[in-house]
C-alpha cells in the first residue's frame, strides 16, 4: 500500500513537469531581436510595432520556428546559411531568399498584410539564425549538397551519451553558460560595453558582407570540434569540455550582438523614414 | 527513505495547489506593479517593507504552513453554471459534484477586498496577508482552466496524449500554454505585455469583480473547443502546430490579470480612483 502510494506521488510530481527546451533557440533569437529593438530609431520602432499590433519585435523572433509546420512556404525558409568550403563564398538559396525578403520589405507599402507580416517575421528570425555559428554550413558543389554541417555527434562535458553537435549550438552554449539570464540581461550586458564607433563598424557593408563575416567568425566551430570519422567510437568523438564552452560563449555573444545591430540597421533603413 | 517520501509529498501538494506556474505569477504581479498609482504603490510598499508585488507574488505558495493561508487550496477555482454565472461558495461546498466543493476562490477574493476597503484599520500583517490573497487569487482566476463549469463536467478531466504519454489538459493551461513558447523572466513579462494603450486598459478594467470573473468564464469556454478528449499528438510537429493556437490567448490573459490587479489595488488604496465593486 505504502509502496503504491509512494509511486503514485512520484508519478504525480513528474506529470506536473512538462519538458523544457531553452537555449540559443528562443533565448538567442529573443536576444538578437531585443538588441535590435534597443537600437531602432523612434520612427522605425513605432512603425514596426504598429505593424505588429503593438507587440515588440522580440515577441515574433521565433515565430518562424513555431509556425513553420503550418505552411509549406514557411517551412521552406532556410534556417542555415551555405558557403563554398573552398572559396568561402556564399552559395545556395538561403542568402538570396533573405535578400529578396529585405527587398520586398523595402517596398512594404505594396505588400499584402500577410506578406508583410511573414516577411518581417522571416527577417527577424533569419538574421539571428545566419549569425549562429552552428547554422553555418558548407558545400562543395554550389550549395546543392552539403559536405560539412554541425550534424555529427560529439561528447559534451561528462555526459555518457553522445549528443549532436548542432544541439549544443541550438540549446547548449547559452544554457550552459548563462542559464539564469533572460534576453534583457543579455541585451543590457552586451550593449553596455560597445561604443557608437564599434556599432558603425559592425553595421557597415551589405548583407553579403555581414554573412561572410559571420562565416569567418564561425569557423572556430569546425576547427575546435572537427567532424569525426563515421566509424568513430564514443571515446573517439571530439570532446566539448568546459573551456570550449567558455570559448563558444564568447563567439555566441559576439554573434548575437552583431546580428541584433545589423537587424536594427535593416529595420531602420526600411521603416525609419 | 522517509525523508524522500516527505519531500515528494510536499512537491506533490505544491504541484496540485500552485495554479499558474511561478514565473507567470511573478510576471503578472510585475505588470500590476507597473500600473499602480503612486498612492497605491505607497500602501503596497509599506505593507511589504519596501518590496514590490512581484517580490511577493508567490508568497502564499512559499509559505504553505502559514495559518493565514491554511485554506489556500480552496482559492484556485470558481464554479460557474451554464450561463457563466458564479455559484456561491456555500452552495458549491455542499454540492454533490465533489469537484465544486473546493471552488471558493471568488469568496476568498471578495472577503479580502472587503477587508482592504478599510485598510487603514488593519494591522500591517493583515494588510500584507490580504494583498497576498488578492494578487494570488486574481492571478489564478485568469488561468483558463481554473473555471469549473457545471455543464461541462467531463472536460475537467480531459487528457491529451503526447509522444505516447497522457497529460492533464487543465495543467497545459497552467504552464505549457505560455512557457511552451516563451521563456520570460520577470522584467520581460512587463516589456512584452505592458504595452496596451490607456483606453484599452480602461475597457479591460471597467466593471465589477463579478463581471470580470463571469466574463472570463464565458471567454474561457473556448479552450474546450480546441481539443477533443484524449486527442493524440503523434510527434512534436503535430504538437507545435496545435500549441500555436494557445500562446497569444494565454499572453492576453496574463496582461489582463496584471492590469486588473493594479486597477483593483488602485481603487482600494487611492481615494482618487473610482471604486471597483464586488457585484
Amino acid at each position: 500500500m505504502k509502496r503504491n502510494l509512494f509511486l503514485a506521488i512520484i508519478c504525480a510530481a513528474l506529470l506536473g513537469t512538462a519538458p523544457k527546451a531553452f537555449g540559443w533557440g528562443r533565448e538567442g533569437h529573443a536576444t538578437v531581436a531585443y538588441i535590435a529593438e534597443c537600437n531602432l530609431t523612434p520612427e522605425a520602432k513605432a512603425k514596426v510595432e504598429s505593424i505588429l499590433g503593438n507587440h515588440s519585435i522580440v515577441y515574433y523572433a521565433s515565430w518562424l520556428d513555431f509556425h513553420r509546420v503550418e505552411h509549406k512556404s514557411w517551412d521552406k525558409r532556410a534556417h542555415t546559411c551555405f558557403f563554398d568550403i573552398n572559396t568561402r563564398e556564399l552559395v545556395g538559396r538561403p542568402h538570396k531568399d533573405l535578400t529578396e525578403t529585405i527587398d520586398l520589405l523595402s517596398n512594404y507599402r505594396e505588400l499584402t498584410d500577410s506578406a508583410l507580416h511573414v516577411n518581417l517575421y522571416a527577417l527577424l528570425h533569419e538574421m539571428g539564425d545566419f549569425h549562429c555559428p552552428g547554422h553555418i554550413y558548407y558545400s562543395d558543389d554550389g550549395g546543392k549538397t552539403l559536405c560539412l554541417r554541425t550534424s555529427y555527434k560529439v561528447r559534451l562535458l561528462d555526459d555518457k551519451n553522445p549528443i549532436k553537435y548542432h544541439k549544443i549550438w541550438d540549446s547548449g552554449v547559452l544554457n550552459h553558460n548563462h542559464a539564469t539570464w533572460g534576453y534583457m540581461d543579455y541585451g543590457h550586458i552586451l550593449l553596455s560595453g560597445i561604443t557608437e564607433e564599434q556599432k558603425a563598424e559592425i553595421t557597415k557593408g551589405t548583407l553579403a558582407d555581414w554573412l561572410m563575416d559571420s562565416e569567418r567568425c564561425s569557423r572556430i566551430v569546425y576547427e575546435l570540434v572537427p567532424k569525426p570519422d563515421d566509424t568513430a567510437t564514443f571515446e573517439e568523438l571530439p570532446h566539448v569540455d568546459r573551456n570550449m564552452l567558455n570559448r563558444f560563449d564568447e563567439v555566441a555573444c559576439s554573434q548575437m550582438l552583431k546580428a541584433g545591430l545589423r537587424l536594427a540597421a535593416v529595420l531602420n533603413r526600411i521603416f525609419g523614414e | 527513505m522517509k525523508r524522500l517520501f516527505t519531500i515528494l509529498c510536499a512537491l506533490a501538494v505544491v504541484g496540485v495547489s500552485q495554479g499558474w506556474e511561478r514565473s507567470i505569477h511573478t510576471g503578472i504581479a510585475a505588470i500590476a506593479d507597473a500600473n499602480l498609482t503612486p498612492t497605491a504603490r505607497e500602501v503596497v510598499l509599506k505593507a511589504f517593507d519596501g518590496n514590490s508585488l512581484a517580490m511577493n507574488a508567490t508568497y502564499i505558495y512559499d509559505n504553505p504552513h502559514n495559518e493565514a493561508f491554511g485554506d489556500s487550496k480552496l482559492w484556485l477555482t470558481v464554479a460557474v453554471n451554464e450561463k457563466n454565472q458564479l455559484i456561491p461558495a456555500k452552495k458549491a461546498a455542499k454540492s454533490k459534484d465533489a469537484a465544486l466543493n473546493n471552488a471558493q476562490a471568488f469568496e476568498a477574493l471578495a472577503a479580502s477586498v472587503r477587508a482592504l476597503s478599510k485598510y487603514n484599520t488593519l494591522s500591517k500583517q493583515d494588510l500584507a496577508n490580504h494583498i497576498y490573497r488578492v494578487v494570488t487569487i486574481l492571478t489564478d482566476l485568469h488561468c483558463p482552466s481554473h473555471y469549473l463549469y457545471t455543464d461541462m463536467k467531463a472536460e475537467r478531466d480531459w487528457k491529451y496524449n503526447l509522444n505516447k504519454k497522457d497529460w492533464a489538459y487543465s495543467k497545459f493551461w497552467e504552464k505549457e500554454a505560455h512557457s511552451g513558447s516563451y521563456h520570460w523572466f520577470t522584467a520581460e513579462f512587463v516589456h512584452q505585455l505592458n504595452r496596451k494603450p490607456a483606453d484599452e486598459v480602461k475597457a479591460l478594467t471597467s466593471g465589477t469583480l463579478t463581471s470580470w470573473v463571469e466574463g472570463n468564464a464565458k471567454t474561457y469556454r473556448w479552450i474546450y473547443t480546441l481539443i477533443t478528449p484524449n486527442e493524440v499528438f503523434k510527434n512534436d510537429k503535430a504538437w507545435r502546430k496545435w500549441k500555436n493556437k494557445s500562446y497569444d490567448f494565454t499572453n492576453e490573459q496574463i496582461a489582463v490579470a496584471g492590469y486588473r490587479i493594479a486597477a483593483l489595488l488602485n481603487s482600494l488604496f487611492d481615494a482618487e480612483v473610482d471604486n471597483i465593486d464586488i457585484k
